[in-house]
């Protein structure tokens, strides 16, 4: 357009690197218009939103008012005690409480407002036709949150500053203190991010919104009384304090990781590739369990915490299964032109990509490997493993919780494969049925398969309550059936439930090798999906912008000169 | 169904289909449109033109057929749409607190523009959409007229092919309307490729080079105005004024029989005929030889809404 050669009308503001040109202030601003360039533009927006809302300014003056007037107040009540009491920790700890509020619960909550809100009145639409996807968008509120807190704390920096020169705290643990903090509003920012990305759109999320607020609140309290113990508890030097530091730090990445993309995909059009992404973070998060439950078998000795491990992936991946088989077996064209080129590479991957039956063999795939470990970690390798780490000339459980025989530990994993297969199997079966009269609805989906999981369970219970004979029994073969009580009795008891143990390691495999063979159909039907061909307007489009990055001086738009 | 048929199509909709449960929105819809033209969609509401242009700006995906948008399908390569696209819906952004400056600014990053490209693109959108004079005002305190301008700012900023517009007219005064009109033709003449929807039909008359009506989903009818006019009239209309005994012309024409739906309109007579222009040429040489003194004859040219009225049969789902 011709119009853009033509000089700045009159009262524009010309640009600093024109008025002064070569100076170091000019070249400092045009260093900071590069690495402006560079941020993500949702946190350019939503710094300079932020900057005039009532919201924010309120809760930063607010802040600030209640720093300096628990200061003097804190002060007055100390008196000359402030040169000689251990006074540092309460005036911290009050300091805290003040930084908190608007941490765990403004930060997150205007996250989760900011999103929902936009995603209501349609401006989330505007932005998504944009060059930002969802992941760009979401990158960028996580930056304005960071952003936020910075301020915030920048607010109360000069008290907690302050409080360092008091007895009784040192800079460690205040540092501790706002770091954990700051992760925590982190994760309960990316929490609301996540409800308002579920939330359906353009309706009022009142329900979401009220949940979160008491979820906020609760971990609100919460975190203020672990703060409370954490300052009076001088563990730095302890290593295992590093330990479950750093055990803490995995599973926060991991839920993170998981909350991140699941946002992320409800963000994202059908067409695209929504699943790939989101099974790798599960897989890494079962791999990061696994090594964490080992990890906790080899320093304490403590074998029963392999149940824990069993009766925890058990739950969480039919949490998972019950969005992964609900999902569309036709792939887009978008989607089939990234699958693997050649056999080996869709033989070995194509688990990863989105469809039901892969996510159905997903699933189980990683609940084999999990089972495997559990196995593992039950014989004699790993106690010597033990033994050579030193950790057993450490700390050693009871007898009672050192020895987990191997044969029980595999018949709870056999069981709770099988009962994975099974579930989901007949859960993915009859979604695939309902799916070809209406499309289906998360909800829908957990809907079915929780109602599935309710009948395997209500049922046999029902009638073993109704008969006198065997009310008072408790578990029973009956129960077979009950996924529930059968894992609970195994891991839980510690123990395969009485008189069930070769029927359940017999049939609930035989039952879940039908319900696999049965879905193999329909695994066939997804693998023989081909890769789709790159259209050749993409590839003259991909030709176009190769050729214009590698001739960098040529104007690449008709704005540029 | 008629079709455009064009080499280098920069919209182009392929048997287009979009059900929502029972409600067939789009059914099998199919044009096209070059590079600099303006392409009217008209259609009553809940015809499913503002679903065929969330489609066609990747905001929902069909249930079948496909569009693409300077080659690119909206299904496969929503990404690429994006970057050539721009996309003014029929409602407003309610942002708060952020200035309209800022607000272009934001959009020309979330675009990709950078550093002196991206100051250009803004200033120079704020100057074609006359928005200079409001660059420290927040947008939720324009009018609705300057709210139009800005998001045609926001459509254009990052300086796409082709434009897609849902209503840009609906509530502006004339003169605000009259400074849209301008802006769109400017736009088509830069070679941009335009697709606009609209209920003010007259404004569509006047500034698109082809229509295309739809009603319940299904494309009615494509073309020029004149050629929908052409391909759907069977009977020209005339109007005849006369100075006086308006009511013998009346029975004068009814008896010669090629003349229906005689009827007196005031001092103006108006009838159907299934002829063309020459039988209009005779039929006023034979009025005048019959005695009538004529002030005035002439062939009613059926405007758009005419065509509309005439196309449509008001059905809504």
């Amino acid at each position: 357009m011709s119009s853009l050669d033509e000089p700045l009308a009159a009262g524009e503001p010309a640009e600093l690197a024109d008025v002064l040109p070569g100076t170091k202030w000019a070249r400092f601003e045009e260093w900071l218009g590069h690495l402006s360039d560079r941020l993500n533009p949702i946190l350019v927006k939503e710094a300079r939103q932020s900057l005039r809302s009532r919201q924010f300014a309120m809760t930063f003056f607010l802040m600030l008012i209640a720093g300096w007037v628990w200061s003097i107040l804190g002060l007055a009540l100390l008196g000359p005690g402030a040169y000689y009491s251990a006074a540092g920790q309460s005036m911290f700890f009050v300091y805290y409480m003040i930084l908190a509020a608007p941490l765990l619960i403004v930060i997150p909550y205007s996250a989760y407002h900011s999103l929902a809100i936009e995603r209501q009145d349609r401006t989330y639409e505007l932005v998504s036709i944009t060059a930002l996807d969802a992941t760009g968008i979401l990158l960028g509120k996580l930056s304005g949150i960071g952003l936020q807190m910075m301020v915030y704390l920048s607010a109360l920096f000069p008290c907690l500053a302050f409080t360092y020169l008091l007895r009784g705290l040192n800079l460690f643990t205040v540092l501790l203190v706002v770091v954990y903090t700051c992760l925590l509003s982190l994760f309960l920012s990316q929490v609301g991010l996540f409800f308002a990305a579920v939330a359906p759109p353009q309706r009022k999320p009142i329900v979401q919104g009220v949940v979160l607020a008491a979820l906020l609140c609760f971990v609100f309290f919460v975190d203020i009384s672990m703060m409370s113990a954490f300052m009076r508890f001088d563990a730095v030097d302890d290593p295992e304090f590093w330990e479950v530091n750093l055990s803490f730090a995995v599973l926060y990445l991991n839920a993170f990781a998981i909350l991140f993309l699941c946002a992320r995909t409800q963000l994202t059009t059908v067409n695209q590739n929504r699943s790939t992404a989101l099974r790798i973070a599960l897989a890494v998060a079962q791999l990061s369990a696994v090594g964490w439950f080992a990890a906790a078998v080899l320093r304490w000795g403590d074998r029963h915490v392999i149940y824990g491990l069993i009766f925890l992936s058990t739950a969480a991946w039919f949490l998972v299964g019950m969005f992964i088989v609900g999902e569309s077996p036709a792939l887009s064209p978008r989607v089939r032109r990234d699958l693997p080129k050649s056999i080996p590479g869709r033989i070995m991957l194509s688990w990863l990509a989105p469809g039901p039956a892969s996510g159905y063999l997903f699933v189980l795939g990683n609940m084999i490997m999990m089972a495997v470990m559990a196995v593992v970690m039950t014989t004699p390798i790993f106690e010597e493993l033990r033994n050579f780490s030193g950790a057993s000339s450490i700390s050693n459980p009871p007898p009672s919780r050192r020895i987990v025989p191997s044969g029980e530990a595999l018949e709870a994993c056999i069981v709770a494969v099988s009962y994975i297969a099974i579930y989901l199997g007949v859960g993915k079966l009859i979604l695939g049925a309902m799916r070809r009269y209406d499309e289906i609805k998360p909800a829908m989906r957990i809907a079915v398969l929780m109602l599935l999981l309710g009948v395997g369970a209500g049922a046999p219970w029902i009638i073993q309550l109704s008969n006198p004979a065997t009310r008072n029994l408790g578990y029973t073969p009956l129960q077979i059936t009950n996924a529930v009580w059968t894992m609970w009795e195994y891991c839980a008891e510690g123990s395969r439930p009485p008189g069930a143990g070769p029927v359940l390691v017999t049939m609930l495999p035989i039952i879940a090798l039908c319900v696999w063979a049965l879905n193999l159909p329909g695994l066939a039907r997804e693998l023989r999906q081909a890769r789709a061909p790159t259209p050749p307007r993409v590839m003259e489009d991909e030709a176009e912008l190769a050729a214009r990055a590698a001739v960098s001086t040529e104007p690449s738009s008709p704005w540029d000169d | 169904m008629s079709e455009v048929i064009d080499t280098n199509p920069q919209i182009e909709l392929i048997h287009l289909q979009r059900r929502f449960g029972p409600v067939m929105a789009v059914d099998d819809v199919c044009f096209s449109v070059s590079r600099g033209n303006v392409f009217g969609f008209i259609g009553p509401n809940g015809a499913g033109k503002t679903t065929s242009m969330r489609i066609l700006a990747t905001l929902d995906l069909p249930t079948s057929g496909d569009a693409f948008v300077d080659g690119f399908s909206v299904t496969q390569d929503p990404d690429r749409v994006r970057t050539r696209l721009g996309f003014m819906p029929d409602y407003f952004d309610t942002q708060p607190n952020i200035l309209v400056e800022e607000y272009l600014d934001f959009f020309a990053r979330s675009y990709g523009l950078m550093g002196a490209e991206r100051q250009r693109a803004v200033r120079y959108v704020m100057s074609f959409t006359k928005l200079d004079g409001l660059r420290e005002k927040t947008i939720d305190s324009l009018s609705k007229g300057m709210k139009q301008r800005l998001c045609l700012g926001r459509a254009m900023v990052h300086d796409p092919p082709v434009m897609i517009m849902d209503e840009p007219a609906a509530g502006l005064d004339p003169r605000a309307r009259i400074q849209l009109r301008e802006m769109i033709g400017q736009l088509a003449a830069d070679g941009k490729s335009i697709l606009v929807s609209s209920h003010i039909l007259t404004e569509l008359a006047e500034m698109c080079d082809t229509v295309a009506i739809i009603e319940q989903g299904k494309l009615l009818a494509v073309g020029t105005v004149e050629e929908i006019h052409r391909a759907r009239q069977t009977q020209r209309s005339v109007r005849v004024r006369v100075l006086e005994n308006t009511e013998g012309l009346c029975n004068w024409l009814e008896a010669r029989g090629d003349a229906h739906n005689v009827q007196r309109d005031g001092p103006h007579v108006t009838l159907l005929h299934d002829g063309d222009q020459e039988t209009e040429a005779d039929l006023l040489r034979d009025v005048v030889t019959a005695g009538f003194r004529v002030v005035a004859f002439g062939s009613h040219a059926e405007s758009l809404e005419d065509v509309f009225m005439r196309v449509t049969e008001g059905l809504v789902q």
